[in-house]
C-alpha cells in the first residue's frame, strides 16, 4: 500500500532539513575563509552560543564583536591564505532539533612553500534550532585535535 | 514511471549509505573493530593493500592483528577524512566510490596528510540497515604503500 501523503512530507521534510544544515556548515566555511564576520555571525540563532579557543560569546553581535576583536585586521593579513576543508559530517534532525558534528581542516599556504599545508583540524559539535523557518546554530563547540592556529603563530612571531 | 515514495527512498538510501562511510570512518579512528566488522553483510569482503578477508570475523582477525603493525598509531594520532561520495542505488543494492585521505600527527603536532586512496564499494539492504557486501580500500598515493602497487 503506498505511503500516505503526510508520511512522505514528514520523510521529505527531514532530508530537506539534514541538507539545509549542510550547506549551512559550507557556509560557515566561506564566511570564515573571507572573514566575512557579519556573515558568520548570522549563521547563529539570537541566543545561539560560541565556544572557541579564541572566545566564547552569545547571540550574533557579540559573536561578530568577538571575532573582529580577535581576528582583525592584522591577524587577518597573517591568515591571508585561509582554507577550510569540512567532511565527515553527521547530521541528526528530530522536529526543529538538530545536532551536527563535523570534522574541519585547515590548510594554509607558507611563505617558503607554494603547496597548501594543513596546520591543524578537529570537530565542530553542534547543537540546531530552526529560527523563523531556518536552521540556526544554538551552540557551536570547537575543538582541535591537532595543530596550532594561525593566530598563535602569529602573536609567537610577534612576542620573539 | 517512478513514484514519488521511491525517489524519496532513493534519496534516504544515499543519506544512510553516507551515514555508513561516517560509521566506518568512526570505528576504524576509534580502534572499535567489533562495530567496524559488524559493517560488513555476514558474507561481506574487505579488500586491500593488506589482502582480502570476508565475513565480519576475518575482518575484525585482521585489524586486530595488523592494527599494532600496519598502523602502529595510538588512537587520536590519526584520522580519516572521507570525501568525494558518488552513491548509485538500484533497488536492494547499490555501489559506490569515496576517496580517503589519512592524517597523522608530527612531531611538532600538526596534521599531515601521510596516505589517500579510494574506496570502492558493492553494498546491499539488510534488516540491519545498509552493509557492505566488498569494500576495495587501496592506498593511491604513495604508489606502493605496505609492499603492494595500485
Amino acid at each position: 500500500m503506498p505511503a500516505d501523503i503526510e508520511t512522505l512530507a514528514a520523510r521529505l521534510q527531514r532530508l530537506e532539513d539534514i541538507e539545509e544544515i549542510r550547506a549551512l556548515f559550507l557556509r560557515y566555511a566561506d564566511c570564515l575563509d573571507a572573514n566575512d564576520f557579519a556573515g558568520y555571525a548570522n549563521l547563529f540563532a539570537s541566543d545561539g552560543e560560541l565556544l572557541a579557543q579564541l572566545g566564547s560569546a552569545v547571540g550574533p553581535a557579540a559573536i561578530q564583536a568577538l571575532l573582529e576583536e580577535r581576528l582583525g585586521t592584522d591577524i587577518a593579513k597573517a591568515r591571508a591564505v585561509s582554507f577550510h576543508v569540512i567532511s565527515n559530517p553527521v547530521i541528526e534532525v528530530d522536529g526543529d532539533r538538530g545536532s551536527a558534528r563535523v570534522l574541519w581542516s585547515y590548510l594554509t599556504q607558507r611563505a617558503e612553500d607554494p603547496h597548501p599545508i594543513l596546520i591543524q583540524a578537529g570537530h565542530y559539535t553542534d547543537d540546531l534550532r530552526r529560527e523563523n523557518g531556518r536552521w540556526k546554530i544554538a551552540r557551536h563547540a570547537i575543538t582541535r585535535d591537532m595543530g596550532f592556529s594561525p593566530i598563535e603563530a602569529a602573536t609567537a612571531a610577534a612576542a620573539s | 514511471m517512478t513514484s514519488v515514495e521511491e525517489r524519496l527512498q532513493r534519496l534516504e538510501d544515499i543519506h544512510e549509505i553516507t551515514n555508513l562511510f561516517m560509521a566506518y570512518r568512526r570505528t576504524l579512528d576509534e580502534r572499535d573493530f567489533t562495530a567496524y566488522s559488524e559493517l560488513f553483510a555476514p558474507d561481506g569482503e574487505w579488500a586491500g593493500n593488506l589482502g582480502s578477508f570476508k565475513g565480519p570475523a576475518a575482518i575484525k582477525q585482521m585489524l586486530d592483528e595488523s592494527a599494532g603493525t600496519a598502523f602502529g598509531i595510538d588512537p587520536g594520532e590519526d584520522f580519516h577524512l572521507v570525501a568525494n561520495p558518488d552513491v548509485h542505488v538500484d533497488g536492494d543494492r547499490a555501489t559506490a566510490t569515496s576517496t580517503w585521505v589519512f592524517v597523522t600527527r608530527t612531531a611538532e603536532d600538526r596534521p599531515q596528510v601521510s596516505l589517500m586512496g579510494h574506496y570502492t564499494d558493492v553494498l546491499a539492504r539488510t534488516p540491519e540497515g545498509w552493509r557492505f557486501v566488498r569494500r576495495e580500500a587501496f592506498c593511491d598515493v604513495p604508489r606502493e604503500h605496505l609492499g603492494v602497487k595500485q
